[in-house]
């Protein structure tokens, strides 16, 4: 079949870096709005947010076939087109996100702080469940037009979002503060040890991965299921389950990207490692989450385009 | 007095296709189609238990639905109806995101290369011949006469003795209602 694959990896690079970016500003607004006593992973999950879309959002515009006409997505809406609400929050998003880092790196605390941070969880779970629905809306398609997919990608979203703040507070750590502090100029930096992950913040993280890594098995079990419950399953599973890229989906994404860092994650916050190797532990769960979750979203763009051939021999 | 509104559709008979692929190679000469990239195509379909299997031949192109949902998922609304109910694409508004092509549940929509443009490219079902009172490349080709392109609302043209003959549309669980209509195969 001639030109098969329409969208490529750059489609699910974005995918995953909205998801990222979504991830971050909900722990970032939820643990503000709350008033979360502990700083370190408000600071870290806020300076974050707003970054890794605006690199998605690069790849989206490299993706075009006509990259110079990009503008005119923001200037004309469709209502019907899911694409055009995504292109509205993702004008949005970053902008918000960056004021929100804004207010944490300078400590504001007015009225309007809350306000940002109301309106960061709003469009955090916007780009989070936008990127599902990019996929989903695509309803004659037997592997994206499954509502599961929205909540797989959110669910993913989290997990992938807090586990780069876990890896961005070891990088921090990892930085020798003195040769940091000559580099960078002093007023410029965050408060000493103001950004350095402890022990119990590190536990917190993973535990909650953990939790959120149980519910993304779970649904995909049900998308699963839920495929093989559809007239057009067998066209489905073909894709991504039982043939096409079914290699990457069970090694990748289902061994290496949930159960692998699920049992770390499990003997970790059972104490089961000394502290060295506790130490690169983790460093390798949340590498692997990251990894499972873009290796996740690579799948269902590709697998997805693999069915069209075959529909095109229905009546 | 106004003329009536035209509403232009095309069938394909396919009993008389037999595949030649004329009506393709027709299309590329007449609208310029990049290079290896077709507005119309023959698929193949084989059907039936052994041993009683047939194969047909179909053509293959845009359907011009007038619930389509290549202009429904476009953002920029860069798809559009025209005023003769078919489908088309403004390349001044058209960011080439593709999305168009994955939402067509026919599959008849293909990129463009951005070196030749980036629009997607698709049947237009020769407006510009039609308008001049021409028929479509593709049908003036047909070596079997198995299409033929006309006026739906206008109850005594040929294509509404064809729609007589038992023309259905592709894929009627859509809820597209396609411009474009077939004569199914019979054995």
């Amino acid at each position: 079949m001639e030109h098969l694959y329409t969208w490529n990896y750059l489609i699910a690079i974005y995918l995953f870096t909205a998801g990222l970016s979504s991830g971050a500003a909900i722990i970032a607004s939820i643990t503000d709005i709350l008033n979360h006593t502990d700083e370190r992973i408000k600071r870290i999950a806020a300076y974050l947010a707003p970054f890794p879309v605006v690199l998605g959002l690069v790849c989206l515009v490299a993706d075009l076939h006509r990259p110079l006409n990009f503008f005119k997505v923001l200037i004309h809406y469709h209502a019907t087109s899911v694409m055009s609400w995504g292109a509205f929050f993702l004008l949005v998003f970053p902008i918000i996100a960056m004021v929100f880092t804004a207010m944490v790196y300078f400590n504001y605390n007015g009225a309007l702080r809350k306000i940002t941070a109301w309106l960061e969880l709003v469009l955090g779970l916007a780009i989070g469940i936008y990127a599902g629905l990019l996929l989903a809306a695509i309803y004659n398609n037997p592997v994206w037009s499954n509502p599961l997919i929205v909540f797989l990608f959110f669910v993913s979203a989290l997990s992938t979002g807090g586990c780069m703040v876990i890896m961005a507070g070891k990088v921090w750590d990892s930085f020798d503060q003195r040769v940091l502090r000559k580099i960078i100029p002093e007023k410029w930096l965050p408060a000493e040890k103001s950004l350095n992950f402890d022990h119990d913040n590190i536990r917190l993280l993973i535990s909650l991965d953990a939790v959120i890594i149980i519910i993304e098995l779970m649904v995909i079990s049900t998308l699963i299921i839920s495929y093989a419950l559809r007239p057009t399953g067998e066209i489905a599973l073909g894709a991504i389950i039982t043939g096409g890229y079914y290699l990457l989906f069970w090694l990748g994404v289902v061994l290496l990207g949930l159960i692998t860092p699920l049992i770390l994650a499990i003997l970790e916050l059972q104490h089961k490692f000394t502290d060295n190797a506790s130490g690169i532990i983790s460093w390798v769960e949340p590498a692997l989450v990251l990894t499972g979750g873009y290796l996740l979203r690579h799948v269902i763009v590709y697998g997805g385009q693999l069915v069209y051939p075959i529909l095109t021999l229905y009546r | 007095m106004a003329e009536p509104k035209k509403r232009w559709g095309k069938i394909v008979d396919l009993n008389k296709c037999v595949g030649c692929h004329a009506c393709s190679v027709a299309c590329v000469a007449e609208n310029k189609v990049a290079n290896g990239k077709h507005r119309t195509k023959i698929i193949e379909h084989e059907e039936g238990v052994f041993p009683n299997v047939y194969r047909y031949t179909e053509k293959w192109s845009c359907n011009h639905c007038q619930n389509a949902p290549c202009v429904d998922a476009c953002p920029t609304k860069a798809s559009h109806y025209t005023e003769w109910g078919t489908v088309e694409v403004k390349p001044e508004l058209c960011i080439g995101c593709g999305y168009c092509v994955l939402a067509c549940p026919y599959r008849v929509r293909m990129m463009n290369e951005r070196h030749d443009g980036g629009l997607p490219e698709k049947c237009t079902l020769c407006l510009h011949r039609l308008e001049q009172g021409l028929k479509p490349a593709c049908e003036t080709t047909c070596i079997a006469g198995a299409i033929i392109t006309g006026d739906l609302n206008d109850p005594n043209s040929e294509i509404n003795r064809w729609v007589a003959k038992g023309a259905v549309e592709r894929r009627p669980d859509l809820d597209t209602h396609p411009n474009v209509f077939i004569i199914p195969y019979r054995r």
